[in-house]
């Protein structure tokens, strides 16, 4: 397998049910097959590590023997992160687990080295108010679900380009808005999102069915 | 590919986004490969390059700097793999301020406990028994004590862990009604100590024949009292914590209806 310097900071955001937790698990399964592919004992104990924040206990399922669960209240959560390589950290509903606005030194720090240390961080809030300020900055990609509410507080907390973020949010919205309720959950588990690269202000739709 | 018009916001908005058709295969790639750098490099160069037994050190050391715990999955199933074993974490003391309250709970339940079971041990020896004041340590030891039970319960991730949690309810449903009940048995025992000593009659039932029983004799009746005082000294013993004992009156067949 070809080694790949760098790392992933995805923000997943959308309102509830629409379908976050449903594709972090998909990613979660990606990553699983990367390290059951890889043979365990040509590695240090601290490398493939899968570190989970999932207050509704959705994604352990998903994890194995050594990956770390951190919960609401845990400190040190963060140094234990940093000790980690090639690895992937998912945090649902991410502003439970920091309740105010502050970025703490080490949490800074996983951001500062996650290249370095090859750590891809997900990161999952049901509208982009709820990122920390400046943490916004540091996320290069989005699953946009549907989001309601106004399209200037929806920018306020996304990087990229601005109106680009607005097109999309009226796209997914849109689309969905074809949907019943009923009909939407029958969609499970290909809910509709677009992907966005920030750096190249790229954009995917991802199970968009004609309507 | 679709082109999408961009909303007029301000002067310098784009005129549109470039949105494509996919699928999650086609975006999910980022995941999938492993990743590289200077620092995964040089770690895997070491690693690669050391014998069994330095990886197990290297192993080690990772995980006492990093203090990993497999917690969760996976490491319940066999204690051995608990990697918080041999590694010394400091504990900040701001971090059991959280604890204190529920360790102060839990010590003074176990208290209680010493106390039942060493009196246990103590009257089947035919030996005096012990109060719970004999059993007070120093503020010193105390404090001592509950920094422990602290970090018990901070180790365990438990501010108030549902154990403690649900002694503390027990305490406060079943604590109050046995005070209250028991003080009513006290009182009522007192009461019927001090009519006994001054020699007030007890309750007479009649019977058929229009006989009524006796007043029991003064022998009885300081029998009684004694029976009484035993039990009392008893129950003065255990503070703070009374238990019902009219049972055992009950039982003594010098009791007067």
């Amino acid at each position: 397998m070809a080694k790949e310097r760098g790392s992933n900071a995805l923000g997943i955001v959308g309102t509830n049910n629409t379908g976050k937790t449903v594709i972090a698990e998909e990613v979660i399964k990606r990553f699983n097959k990367k390290r059951d592919s890889l043979n365990s004992k040509n590695y240090p104990s601290n490398y493939h590590k899968l570190v989970v924040f999932d207050v509704q206990d959705r994604l352990g399922h998903l994890m194995r023997e050594g990956d770390i669960t951190i919960k609401i209240g845990d400190k040190g959560w963060e140094k234990k992160i940093l000790g980690l390589r090639d690895s992937m950290c998912v945090f649902d509903d991410f502003r439970v687990l920091l309740p105010n606005d502050s970025l703490s030194d080490d949490l800074l720090k996983i951001f500062g080295f996650r290249m370095e240390y090859g750590l891809d961080l997900i990161f999952i809030v049901w509208h982009p108010t709820l990122f920390p300020p400046r943490m916004h900055r540091f996320i290069d990609k989005y699953y946009i679900f549907r989001v309601g509410g106004d399209d200037k507080e929806f920018v306020s907390r996304m990087n990229g380009d601005k109106d680009s973020l607005i097109n999309i949010k009226h796209l997914v919205s849109n689309h969905c808005l074809t949907y019943s309720q009923s009909e939407y959950g029958k969609l499970y588990p290909n809910f509709p999102f677009v992907y966005y690269d920030v750096q190249t202000n790229k954009a995917v739709k991802i199970n968009f069915k004609k309507r | 590919m679709e082109s999408i018009k961009a909303l007029e916001h301000n002067d310098n908005t784009p005129d549109f986004v470039e949105v494509e058709e996919g699928s999650f295969d086609s975006i999910a790639g980022i995941f999938d490969s492993e990743k590289g750098g200077n620092t995964i490099e040089k770690e895997l160069d070491e690693f690669s390059s050391a014998s069994s037994t330095e990886k197990d050190e290297i192993n080690s050391t990772i995980e006492e700097e990093n203090g990993f715990n497999l917690d969760d999955l996976g490491s319940s199933e066999d204690e051995d793999s608990d990697s918080s074993e041999g590694q010394e974490e400091v504990v900040q003391e701001d971090e059991l301020e959280d604890y204190f309250e529920s360790a102060e709970f839990i010590i003074f339940i176990i208290e209680l406990a010493i106390v039942w079971g060493t009196n246990y041990y103590l009257k089947s020896k035919n030996l005096d028994k012990i109060t719970k004041d004999e059993l007070e340590v120093t503020a010193r030891q105390h404090k001592s004590l509950v920094k422990s039970w602290a970090k018990v319960l901070r180790k365990h991730k438990a501010k108030v862990s549902p154990e403690v949690e649900l002694l503390f309810n027990m305490g406060a449903s079943y604590g109050i009604k046995i005070q209250a009940i028991v003080k009513k048995q006290e009182d009522r025992k007192k009461r019927e100590i001090q009519e006994a000593r001054q020699g007030k009659k007890m309750q007479v039932v009649q019977p058929r024949q229009g006989k009524s029983k006796k007043v029991p004799d003064k022998q009885t009746r300081e029998a009684v009292i004694k029976g009484e005082k035993i039990v009392e000294e008893e129950e003065e013993e255990v503070k703070g914590f009374r238990l019902d004992k009219s049972k055992k009156i009950e039982q003594d067949p010098t009791v007067l209806i």
